[in-house]
């Protein structure tokens, strides 16, 4: 019916169909609305917003081929960001993911509009995973991070585009030389991040065999040991392995300050201060150097010798909660109560905070 | 020539040091519980795997002697079982032969009851003489009245204490926080548990440990805040924990409960040690409020500011300066904590320090500070056995039943593991929970008992020989409550002084014996004890004789003892 008022004057009628389509869409009612559509094409070939308008409705319909061929005719009559993103969106829908990605890649570097950057890009994001170009999707992922930190969606995707990255590098690790001792860092680092501490260790164990002067493994080693060996000599064990480690590493901070806990542990006040105090005139910003050696003076009531540790720690680690707890300690003692009260409050600011974070992994971890 | 004396006096000091302990010496203990008839194994949940967190927990011990014959008695706190109920699993309650062995008391003083108890406390909360009980329960506590008969009464609700709703109480102790004669009431709770909303092992990161998928918690779950009643008199309580301060402190997972004077103020105050979360020490502010310090006070958390998981505690002034120190038990891989009073109740955790670091394999419990040797130094015990049976055999050296750890004080400088000269009372492995210190032989030597979950108890026998003396310290409130609870006592000899206060509650979820120990070393004469009552009032008695046992009344001064009878 339509159609034949409009026969008469098509100008007039291609306005009213418009807004007829507009409504039907509104509407709900999609098939009216292409209907229409197809016949303001008719009566107008080359109206870019019809075939488009048509296009949408059809991507609504589930006819992708369809509304492929028509956005593409859309964009080919007249230049459209939007219905080129569009266009990209409907590729997607049916699986042509590379050619979504020029459109996407275009839109993502041309958008104003931070909403709408944001969703092209995520997008983009899974095109680029979906046809094994991570690094490329890093990229974006990155700056998508830049642009909403806090997004769970743009959290999610870096999450991805991480994991295949780590995934792709490590597989290709394992297809040239599975039984590398990269290949077993990698593996007892995982099992360390599973709490499995005496397998990480087997793996380490199995390293120093074909490379027993890796710098760093006899440290690894020594670390698992405290964290998983129950028997009495696990201590001695630990250090036997922070000493070789430092016979091939003397630099090495950490074996440094291991073996001053392990010290202080054991009540050997200066022993530790020595192995700290090495650590601190290596890396003088090296903070658990810096709490060990605080700790002893504080265990030896040399609160202000503890606090020229903790001091320079608190300005190389401002969020470190020991620092921030040894400081109220130290100042307390002196009697400097304004300066404890500012330590107290920044240690349980810290608190807070860091209680918080945990608090929320373990709520979004949790079975439902 | 002074200088030169002085030099050799310091140099024999350090060779006396540096000299090793005498066999005949060394700290030794014996397991008597079979002999002595304790022989009743204890219930608490799955012996191989343990579906929820509940299982893992309880059992309190107590020496008390609650037929006021001079002889300790023993209160055992018995669990349950899932998923039906262990009907024969019931407290027990020993009377004391006088013999070295006990006798199931439990029928005839009315204590059969079953549930998933966890601690107990005693106080005589109605000023009659005779001790009573407090028995906590996931499930609801229990307070019972004891008759003087033998025999107790079941008194929870007639005394405003019955729960509203669901809770899992935990640590208690009696205390007269406002000092008017009347034994209040604390009660810490753990975790806010129902079984219809309890996650299962391994469904989340709160139930897997070294790889093991275990049950759930305390992370995870919803914490807790204390209680605290008051005592109305009549025999009736009020619960006074929002408008004393108490409950302003939410959820912690609330466990081992201590009260002591630890800022020398005369007002007890309250520590409770928390599973994972910062331990709380409430301040009395002596207005019937209290103030939580923990943290500013330096007993919340260990050395690095980080939250430990709590479990037992004791209170003793281990380096005698006068100070109430606090031990604290946690879990493994954490050490020990030893908080040092440095003065007007604020603290440094000493323990890394004074030798306490070094055993971190433990999972620890019961504790408690004691002079085991009589050499006028607080020794320590501590209790272990893992809360995962799921750990035996999975990992080597991880074991669900794990030794204890005996402490030497060495002069109030570091304490010595002596664990492995001690014997295997010490050694042998078992999942000890609740552990109570006292001298149920009146024998001078301090021994304890100790609730082992899905076994007898231990009862260890001090075997410590050596000539050192010491002196038991009975006391009986007038004006102040009747067991004298908050009562400091000082001890002097010669140039020492040693102090300790009457407390209920204490070590993980137990009672100690009211009567305080002081090892008295080489002196046969105590020149001067000094007692400050609850009420305010303090009592001087002088040059008492070394190994006996004293009662002092308030006011009327010895009852029973050999002391100079001038007052």
């Amino acid at each position: 019916m339509a159609f034949l008022q409009c026969a008469r004057a098509w100008l007039l009628c291609a306005v009213a169909l418009a807004a007829q389509t507009k409504e039907a869409q509104q509407q709900g009612d999609l098939e009216t609305a292409a209907r229409e559509l197809q016949n303001a094409i008719q009566l107008n070939p080359a109206d870019a917003e019809a075939h488009g308008r048509l296009g949408m409705v059809y991507r609504r319909l589930g006819r992708l081929t369809e509304a492929i061929g028509l956005l593409e005719r859309s964009v080919r009559l007249e230049e459209n960001a939007r219905v080129k993103v569009l266009l990209a969106f409907t590729y997607i829908d049916a699986g042509r993911r590379r050619e979504a990605i020029p459109l996407l890649a275009a839109s993502w570097d041309a958008e104003s509009k931070p909403s709408l950057q944001a969703a092209v890009g995520q997008r983009l994001i899974e095109c680029y995973l979906e046809t094994g170009q991570p690094e490329q999707a890093l990229a974006v992922a990155q700056k998508l991070r830049q642009m909403a930190p806090q997004d769970p969606d743009v959290l999610y995707l870096a999450s991805k585009v991480y994991m295949n990255l780590w995934n792709g590098a490590f597989q290709q690790m394992l297809s040239q030389d599975p039984g590398s001792h990269q290949v077993r860092l990698i593996l007892a680092e995982g099992l360390e991040a599973q709490d499995r501490f005496a397998e990480a260790a087997n793996e380490y164990r199995q390293i120093l065999k074909t490379q027993p002067k890796l710098p760093g493994i006899h440290y690894q080693l020594g670390r698992m040991i405290l964290r998983s060996d129950a028997s009495a000599g696990a201590d001695e064990k630990a250090l036997a392995e922070f000493r070789q480690e430092l016979e091939h590493s003397p630099l090495n901070v950490g074996a440094l300050a291991e073996i001053g806990e392990i010290h202080l542990r054991r009540s050997q006040l200066e022993a530790a201060a020595r192995e700290f105090s090495r650590a601190v005139e290596l890396q003088p910003g090296y903070v658990p150097a810096r709490v060990g050696m605080a700790k002893v003076r504080i265990a030896q009531k040399q609160w202000s010798q503890a606090l020229e540790q903790l001091e320079p720690a608190a300005q190389a680690a401002p969020a470190e909660e020991a620092v921030a707890y040894n400081l109220m300690i130290a100042y307390r003692a002196l009697g400097r109560a304004a300066d404890a009260k500012r330590a107290f409050d920044t240690f349980q600011r810290l608190k807070q905070q860091n209680q918080q974070k945990r608090s929320a992994v373990l709520k979004g971890l949790a079975p439902p | 020539m002074i200088r030169a004396a002085a030099i050799l006096s310091v140099l024999a000091l350090a060779a006396a040091a540096l000299r090793p302990t005498p066999a005949d010496e060394q700290l030794r203990f014996v397991d008597l519980s079979p002999a002595a008839r304790l022989t009743v194994k204890t219930v608490f949940g799955g012996e191989k795997t343990k579906r929820y967190i509940v299982e893992t927990t309880g059992g309190g011990a107590a020496f008390l002697d609650f037929d006021n014959d001079g002889w300790l008695d023993i209160f055992l706190v018995n669990g349950s079982r899932f998923p039906a109920p262990a009907p024969a699993a019931t407290n027990h309650l020993y009377r004391n032969n006088r013999d070295g062995t006990f006798q199931d008391a439990t029928s005839r003083a009315g204590l059969e009851r079953s549930g998933w108890g966890q601690g107990v406390c005693a106080g005589d909360f109605d000023n009659d003489g005779h001790t009573d009980l407090f028995v906590t329960y996931w499930g609801g506590n229990v307070l019972y009245r004891n008759n003087g008969n033998g025999a107790f009464a079941e008194v929870t609700e007639a005394a405003g204490l019955k729960a509203s709703r669901l809770r899992w109480g935990s640590g208690c102790a009696f205390l007269d926080y406002d000092r008017d004669g009347l034994l209040d009431l604390f009660v810490s709770n753990y975790v806010d548990f129902d079984l219809k909303t309890a996650p299962q092992p391994g469904s989340g990161p709160t139930c897997r440990y070294r790889g093991l998928a275990v049950n759930c918690g305390p992370r995870g779950l919803k914490g807790e805040s204390n209680l605290l009643f008051h005592n109305q008199g009549r025999g009736t309580f009020r619960d006074v924990s929002e408008q004393s301060g108490i409950s302003s402190a939410r959820d912690h997972y609330g466990l081992g409960v201590l009260t002591g004077d630890f800022n020398n103020d005369g007002w007890p105050d309250i520590y409770v040690a928390n599973d994972k979360t910062a331990s709380l020490l409430f301040r009395n502010q002596r207005d019937g409020t209290f103030e939580e310090i923990g943290v500013f006070a330096g007993c919340a958390y260990d050395a690095d500011g980080k939250a430990a998981s709590g479990m037992g505690v004791a209170a003793g002034d281990f380096d005698r300066d006068g100070w109430l120190d606090i031990l604290k038990t946690n879990f493994s891989d954490e050490p020990t904590s030893l908080y040092r009073n440095t003065g007007d109740g604020l603290f440094i955790d000493a323990a890394l320090g004074a030798g306490l670091g070094r055993n971190r394999r433990w999972v620890g419990w019961g504790c408690g500070f004691a002079d085991f040797d009589n050499d006028g130094w607080l020794d320590a015990l501590i209790v272990n056995g893992h809360v995962f049976p799921e750990l035996d055999g999975a990992e080597p050296g991880w074991g669900f039943r794990q030794p204890k750890v005996l402490y030497r004080n060495i002069r109030g400088e570091r304490f010595e593991d002596v664990s492995a000269q001690a014997g295997p009372a010490i050694t042998t492995p078992a999942a000890s929970r609740g552990a109570a210190f006292g001298d149920f032989d009146n024998d001078g030597r301090l021994d304890v008992v100790i609730n082992n979950m899905h076994d007898a108890p231990s009862l260890l026998h001090s075997r410590t020989r050596n000539r050192n003396h010491w002196i038991l310290v009975r006391l009986e409130g007038v004006r102040s409550n009747r067991s004298a609870i908050g009562a400091r006592v000082s001890c002097l000899t010669g140039k020492f002084r040693q102090i300790d206060e009457v407390r209920s509650g204490g070590s993980f979820f137990s009672q100690n014996d009211f009567r305080l120990h002081f090892g008295l070393g080489e002196a046969r004469r105590i020149d001067l004890l000094e007692i400050r009552w609850p009420s305010g009032a303090v009592q001087q008695i002088r040059a008492c004789a070394a190994d006996q046992i004293i009662t002092v009344r308030e006011g009327s001064g010895l009852v029973s003892g050999k002391c100079d009878p001038a007052p």
